[in-house]
């Protein structure tokens, strides 16, 4: 029973940690919660879904068409919401408000085009492997192996690659980076479009684990990756990692172990408990994490 | 010729004019001070000239061609490159990305790795600590890397502003004979500084600032031994 419910709990987990990274991403060069995340992951497993079954893709080719939509939605949402408020004498709270209504505006469109019902994700991954002590199904591995082969990569790509330092550099300290040359408008683009991306593909493994999709799937979702956002410390790549697993395992063993019903409120309950003891976040370094 | 050229440049914060109307030129090859008390706009004028802040008037050339407008990485690949007050560097990042990133722009691999032997050389600390986070570095160490960042960008023109602020003196000596190497090897330098006397003594030129605007300026060695500088170096009234 508790190996069983850990292996749930990390594959739920690294879900969550890919969607909090897209969040950290965001905060980090911006400086902004970006409240569209939760619509990105919802079109995401969107395009995913019609990419299986109107086109016939196979799964695989299917996420990353869904990540390549999720880029393109990124890059929309740059340029059209957020890019107009930048360096503009408006409040601080501007840009947030906006990503708030391309979120509703993403949700009502899908309500629109997609309708409100649920709808199943088709998938040929329905074996289910027993390991002894814990059973673990296809799809949980396809799940957790993706989820855990794109934070893999991310992490290379922002610590040996060119492109990715100045991810990392401007996340820091956006006037410093352009000081040493680095083009941050466009860094900043090619963020947004990568944490789109992440979410894109997160919605893709949502829609698998859960096998339904439908327009408000991404508000509960959005919300628990800001709960690992805040939990791992703001703008902090590794600490979204960390508390995305945490909160994962903590939701299905508080499930596995008589509270099912308060599912969500060991998430959002965790939050609360660590902001109490600290409020930088489980895993803030010094300077930018923990700015509220 | 002048390398770097203010004319009549009128800056402000909000409604306060940090900046009323400065003029002035640093010609190839030298070292140029601006010297002045705290608040007297020095840094204003360093941000103006590196696109940071948009000036309200006048016009700042750089080979001739006015860079208003431009973005700092603009002015980056332009060739001219500008070591900020208070370091900044990259705490998260260690030594050698912080250097990496100075050659952000630079393309030639090999080149790059000549010129980062060259600072490892000139500063064995910094290749000590090269995988440390720059956030662990003290102060002196900061500014070697602050400066050995710019260099990695080979700039025609580099901008110090205040490098020795809050060093202990004998890591300003360092930073100043560095600064006077820089410019032996041709690289022309607009230095900002509150250390006047050490200021002074490296450049070549010097102009004096208070309250937004220039008081005085003539070569280093005549207004070193005026005596009215320390009184306006202060910011006091003549």
């Amino acid at each position: 029973m508790f190996f069983q419910q850990l292996v749930n709990g990390l594959t739920l987990g690294s879900v969550y940690a890919v969607i909090a990274i897209g969040y950290t991403l965001v905060f980090g060069v911006l400086n902004i919660v970006n409240m569209a995340h939760g619509g990105i992951i919802m079109m995401g497993a969107y395009i995913g879904l019609l990419l299986v079954t109107v086109a016939g893709w196979g799964l695989f080719p299917a996420l990353i068409g869904a990540m390549v939509g999720g880029a393109i939605l990124g890059y929309l949402l740059e340029v059209l919401a957020l890019r107009p408020l930048r360096g503009k004498k408006v409040t601080h709270l501007a840009p947030l408000i906006s990503t708030i209504g391309v979120s509703i505006f993403l949700e009502s469109a899908a309500l629109l085009v997609f309708g409100p019902q649920t709808r199943a994700f088709p998938t040929d991954y329905n074996q289910l492997m027993d390991f002894g002590l814990f059973k673990i199904s296809e799809i949980q591995i396809i799940s957790m192996g993706t989820a855990v082969v794109l934070m893999v990569l991310l992490t290379l790509l922002l610590n040996k690659t060119r492109i990715g330092k100045a991810v990392r550099a401007t996340a820091e300290n956006i006037e410093t980076a352009s000081l040493l040359g680095i083009h941050t408008r466009r860094i900043i683009t090619f963020t947004v479009m990568l944490a789109s991306a992440l979410g894109a593909a997160a919605g893709v493994l949502i829609a698998l684990s859960f096998n339904a999709i439908e327009p408000t799937m991404g508000t509960s979702m959005g919300f628990k990756g800001l709960a690992v956002l805040i939990m791992g410390g703001l703008g902090n790549v590794g600490g979204a990692m960390a508390g995305g697993f945490i909160l994962g395992v903590a939701e299905v063993f508080s499930v596995a172990y008589g509270a099912s019903s308060f599912r969500d409120a060991v998430a959002f309950g965790l939050i609360i408990l660590i902001l109490f003891i600290r409020p930088q976040g489980l895993f803030a370094k010094a300077g930018k994490g923990g700015r509220p | 010729m002048a390398l770097l050229e203010l004319k009549n440049v009128v800056a402000s914060y909000g409604n306060i004019n940090a900046l009323k109307g400065i003029s002035l030129s640093v010609p190839e090859g030298k070292i140029v001070t601006l010297i002045g008390a705290n608040g007297a706009g020095k840094s204003t004028t360093m941000r103006t000239i590196m696109g940071l802040m948009k000036p309200k008037e006048g016009d700042v050339l750089f080979k001739g061609k006015s860079i208003v407008g431009m973005y700092p990485n603009e002015i980056v690949s332009h060739g001219m490159v500008l070591v900020p007050e208070g370091r900044q560097i990259l705490q998260n990042m260690t030594v050698l990305e912080n250097l990496q990133m100075g050659a952000y722009q630079r393309r030639d691999k090999a080149e790059m790795a000549k010129d980062m032997k060259h600072i490892f050389e000139r500063f064995p600390r910094l290749k000590e600590r090269q995988n440390q986070y720059g956030g662990t570095l003290s102060g002196g160490e900061q500014q070697m890397l602050a400066i050995g960042r710019a260099m990695m960008a080979r700039p025609e023109m580099l901008l110090l502003d205040e490098p020795s602020m809050g060093l202990a003196p004998l890591f300003i000596q360092e930073i100043f004979d560095v600064i006077e190497e820089i410019n032996k090897a041709g690289t022309t330098v607009f230095l900002v500084e509150q250390n006047a006397r050490k200021a002074l003594r490296i450049a070549d030129y010097a102009y004096v600032m208070e309250t937004g605007k220039i008081v005085m300026q003539g070569p280093a060695a005549e207004i070193a031994s005026d005596p009215n500088v320390m009184a306006a170096y202060l910011g006091g009234r003549k």
